[in-house]
């Protein structure tokens, strides 16, 4: 009996550890993963709108010939565009910087290299950038429903 | 002590059912073994399309053969 009692406790905490380590870490990757995909959803909108306007500015320079006119024409038109291209190129890189960080934490707390708390704290860094690029996304969105670039 | 490592064995078996069950399908080890590419996210999809949109403009202008 006493054996039998040693064995369920054994399993008890054998439990209790396994879902103390899987836990966590599968959390934070649960975590890295959403934000992945809402990164991407944001690179996504941004670029079909960059692509919209891209194409209008085309339009705009049918009736010139001059090869090299046409080019200065697209960049200049383009430029406001570019520009917020750069932005938001920077923080979705800003994002997939912060997710290796987290991606490597996770890693090295399942091997046991890494504490709880420094793994929540490098995933916690991944929310906040997510946020601010999808704020800068829907502000070009709106911008474009308003009535073109601002 | 083959008895302590068999109800071991049994218990990680549960573990690991009962965390797959709670991820949705995904274990620890599925996400880990994945690219680190599948998490990271730059911005060079942005920087492909503006690239991609100036060469159709070169072209369009004749300026690329």
């Amino acid at each position: 009996m006493s054996s039998l009692r040693r064995c369920v406790c054994s399993i008890i905490v054998w439990l209790v550890m396994a879902a103390g380590c899987g836990g966590p870490a599968l959390t934070a990757l649960k975590t890295i993963r959403a934000t992945k995909l809402g990164a991407d959803a944001a690179s996504d909108a941004f670029v079909t709108i960059y692509r919209a306007e891209a194409v209008k500015c085309r339009a705009k320079l049918d009736g010139i010939s001059d090869p090299d006119a046409r080019l200065a024409g697209y960049k200049g038109c383009m430029v406001d565009w570019d520009a917020r291209a750069a932005k938001v190129a920077a923080s979705l890189d800003a994002i997939g910087a912060a997710q290796k960080t987290a991606y490597d934490t996770v890693a090295a707390f399942a091997a046991g290299g890494a504490d709880n708390t420094l793994m929540q704290k490098a995933v916690a860094a991944i929310a906040p950038l997510l946020a601010d690029v999808m704020a800068l996304v829907n502000a070009i969105k709106s911008a474009v429903g308003a009535g073109g670039a601002p | 002590m083959n008895w302590l490592l068999i109800a071991l064995e049994i218990a990680g078996k549960i573990t690991v059912a009962i965390i797959e069950a709670a991820s949705g399908g995904a274990t620890v080890d599925e996400l880990l073994a994945k690219p680190l590419s599948y998490f990271v996210t730059g911005g060079d999809a942005i920087r492909l399309a503006q690239a991609a949109e100036l060469e159709a403009t070169k072209r369009a202008a004749g300026a690329v053969p």
